[in-house]
């Protein structure tokens, strides 16, 4: 990512927020178009060349269609300088997905509905290979994604899987409901923490770390439990990059490492 | 007396309170990254976001990693290592170390690989603290100029291209030229100066093993062992079937283990055997790393791999203690090429070179020194004084043979002059042989050189010359005491050349050259056989 794009998407950012009624078909919408432009690569270039009119004219054409809200933060996303093609692809998409976060009433349970979805396919090889790029028409796989979360999650989980799967852009299935749930969470004004525990939390124990996590990164995080009989005892807290391991399993790693040098 | 029970009941409550006394100790945060891609021992990590350039990084099963090209969105990663286990999604950690290798007195006489690890079998080494591989050379106020001799023990290269502790002298040549002989000749020519016990004069010698043959390096510590040099040596290995990882880092790990002892103000002797190996073994690290190559594919930092590593070479100033680390570099050719892109860098870093020709060393001319393109440049200063005295004409006395030689082969007759002195540089191209592993202290190459360029060995017949040269030395020692005067005072005083000269005039009447009581190769010591002598079978055809 190159510094045109971090600005790109900064600006782009705001106009998410300073778009009066942006709602949920506003983000499918934006999702469709990230999609739209994907697969085009002639209008990817044409896109991100300078303006003139004849590059308005085409906007009109291809992108009438959208919502007014809609319509009005691709456009600020246009306006701004992207490092590469690919670059301005993965914003829209940014953009659509925080749209969809910032319109639900319950971003958290989203953000949370996306990690639980997200393990539940990474544990099972064959829905992975199945929902992963290189099976089946991406509709086909949109379907599949579909009639798993139908009346189960919540609509924009749903809207956010759905895109994610038809879309993959050469991305693991994991790495992409990964940086979804960060989004979801972060347009919430939360990061996420993954605790990985050998027994669930209690409610004390889990408002301990929240606390803890709170006052060490300076931010509200959402907690993510993972309960793993592997871990043994102690916890695991990951944020971002950082991890906090005062697991057993760690410790006897260590060891194992220690003796066998 | 009261029998002591415990009921199990109290056992099991102190057992309950010890385990609720328990205190999870704090664990510190630590940053965690995921492999994108491994392969031929490179991989490529997503994450690790505040990683330091070479830091040592730790893969979940235990291989550790160096850390190269930091990118802005994944870094590259040398394995140091087995990489067959390093699968894409592994977790990889910080250790917050900076490449390090551990050092000490322990180290001599062992065989570590690059980390530092022993590998001879003979069990943990006991270090004086770490240091780490990158640091940068001493600077200008740190140095004092190169003075005082370091003896290879080879006459050529005492008398005609001295090196001084502190140097770098590089050794080039082909292949099976004899440039690893002279670093081990001059290993063992420590031997002496190790046995004083005299820490200005002993000298720790580290050989630095990279993409060697397994073998060699065998016979290498077998050959020091044997010269009795393994007390003061360490070797650094990183044989032919190291990953390039290792190969690149050994020559650092070398030097670090030098620089302790050079800072600690004793004086060291490093040889990196070799260099060109180095740098292919860079080349491949850094394709795999996707750095753009430059000349012979070659990335464009190959001269920085070099440079830096050879200024750690140094003499250095009274304040610091006056220690040294001497280099000694080898760089092996193609077809005696020294124009290529590897040996013009190396040579141009260097303070001289020692150049092998692979034609005199086939002409049996052993060790193999060209002496017309071999220089020193900084080495003069430190010749010992009596070697520099009787040297002084060997070098031009060599050259006018040389083109003399080139000449006199379309001449059929010459003048006398001419013929005198071709007669004399045969002898002194004669004298220069030494076999290996026999390294000659100063006081010897003295008496041996100025015979030579005195003109005493021009009555000797060429074959003889180190015949007498052997006989002549062994003579001086039982019978006079110009040996001792010499290597004690280090000076050639007219008194005591003026001795030499009443010994060696002496001793040349009576020596006895020619085959005398010895076979001579290509002579044959017994009669022809006669005709009667053979008994042929013969085929006769019976009649019926």
């Amino acid at each position: 990512m190159g510094s045109a794009t971090r600005n790109a998407l900064e600006a782009s950012r705001h106009a998410v927020s300073a778009t009066p009624g942006a709602d949920r078909a506003a983000g499918e919408q934006l999702l469709a178009a990230a999609r739209t432009i994907h697969a085009a690569p002639a209008l990817q270039s044409a896109l991100v060349a300078e303006d003139s009119p004849a590059a308005a004219t085409m906007r009109d054409r291809v992108f009438g269609e959208l919502s007014t809200s809609a319509r009005a933060i691709l456009d600020a996303a246009l306006a701004q300088t992207w490092s590469s093609a690919r670059d301005l692809v993965a914003g829209i998409e940014e953009l659509g997905i925080r749209v969809v976060a910032a319109a639900s009433a319950d971003a958290e349970s989203v953000a949370r509905e996306l990690h639980a979805v997200g393990s539940l396919v990474v544990s099972n090889a064959e829905l992975e290979l199945a929902l992963s790029g290189t099976r089946g028409t991406s509709e086909r796989r949109g379907a599949l994604i579909d009639s798993l979360l139908a009346g189960q999650a919540h609509e924009e989980t749903r809207v956010i899987m759905g895109h994610l799967v038809r879309a993959p852009r050469g991305r693991r299935i994991g790495e992409l409901v990964r940086t979804a749930t960060e989004l979801v969470a972060d347009q919430a004004g939360r990061g996420i923490a993954t605790v990985t525990v050998a027994k669930p939390l209690s409610a004390t124990q889990v408002a301990a770390i929240e606390s803890t996590v709170c006052e060490r990164y300076g931010r509200e995080h959402l907690l993510v439990q993972i309960v793993d009989p592997a871990v043994v005892g102690g916890a695991r807290v990951q944020v971002g990059y950082d991890v906090i391991d005062g697991s057993i399993a760690a410790r006897l790693t260590d060891l194992t490492l220690q003796l066998a040098r | 007396m009261a029998e002591l029970s415990i009921s199990p009941d109290e056992i099991r409550s102190a057992l309950k309170d010890f385990a609720n006394s328990y205190e999870p100790s704090a664990v510190a945060a630590t940053e965690v990254g995921r492999v994108v891609d491994a392969a031929d021992g490179i991989a490529h990590v997503a994450g690790l976001p505040s990683v330091m350039a070479n830091e040592l990084i730790r893969f979940s099963d235990g291989t550790l990693g160096l850390a190269q090209n930091l990118d802005e969105n994944e870094i590259g990663v040398v394995v140091l290592g087995e990489f067959t286990g390093i699968v894409e999604g592994m977790e990889v950690t910080r250790t917050g170390e900076v490449l390090s290798v551990p050092v000490g007195d322990g180290y001599l006489g062992r065989v570590v690989d690059p980390l530092g690890a022993p590998i001879d079998g003979l069990g943990d080494i006991a270090d004086e603290g770490r240091r780490a591989l990158e640091l940068q050379a001493p600077g200008v106020m740190q140095r004092k100029s190169v003075h005082e001799p370091m003896q290879t023990g080879i006459k050529a290269i005492d008398a005609m291209i001295p090196v001084g502790r502190g140097q770098r002298q590089l050794i080039i040549g082909d292949r099976q030229t004899g440039k690893t002989a002279i670093a081990i000749d001059t290993i063992i020519n420590q031997k002496a100066n190790w046995e004083s016990g005299d820490v200005t004069k002993q000298v720790r010698c580290i050989y630095v093993a990279v993409g060697q043959k397994g073998s060699t390096i065998a016979a290498v510590k077998g050959a020091l062992e044997e010269a009795g040099a393994m007390a003061y040596t360490t070797i650094v290995a990183a044989p032919a079937s190291d990953p390039a990882g290792f190969k690149y880092l050994a020559p650092y790990t070398g030097s670090a283990i030098g620089q302790h002892w050079m800072y600690g103000g004793k004086h060291v002797l490093i040889i990196f055997d070799d260099l060109s190996k180095q740098a292919e073994a860079y080349r491949a690290v850094s394709l795999l790393l996707r750095r753009p190559p430059g000349r012979e594919a070659y990335p464009g930092d190959v001269f920085y791999l070099h440079s830096r590593l050879l200024e750690r070479c140094a003499k250095l100033s009274d304040e610091l203690g006056a220690g040294s680390m001497t280099g000694l570099p080898i760089i092996e050719t193609k077809a005696n090429d020294v124009s290529a892109y590897i040996p013009t860098n190396v040579i141009s870093i260097t303070d001289g070179q020692i150049f092998l020709q692979s034609d005199l060393f086939n002409a049996n001319q052993r060790p193999a020194v060209d002496v017309g393109i071999s220089v020193s440049r900084v080495g003069g200063d430190a010749q010992v004084k009596s070697i520099k005295k009787v040297s002084g004409t060997l070098k031009l006395e060599l050259a006018q043979y040389r083109s003399l030689e080139a000449f006199a082969m379309f001449a059929s007759d010459l003048d006398a002059a001419s013929r005198r002195q071709l007669a004399r540089g045969a002898r002194l191209t004669e004298l220069l042989k030494q076999p290996q592993y026999s390294p000659y202290p100063v006081e010897e190459q003295v008496v041996s050189i100025w015979a030579g360029t005195k003109g005493k060995l021009d009555s000797i017949a060429v074959d003889d010359v180190l015949k007498f040269e052997r006989e002549l030395i062994d003579h001086l020692r039982r019978n006079t005491s110009i040996l001792t005067t010499l290597a004690d005072s280090n000076v050639l005083d007219d008194a005591t050349e003026a001795e030499l000269e009443k010994a060696v005039d002496a001793f040349v009447t009576e020596f006895v050259g020619g085959s005398a009581g010895g076979v001579q190769a290509g002579h044959e010591e017994f009669d022809e056989t006669e005709a009667e002598d053979i008994n042929q079978e013969k085929i006769v055809r019976r009649k019926r």
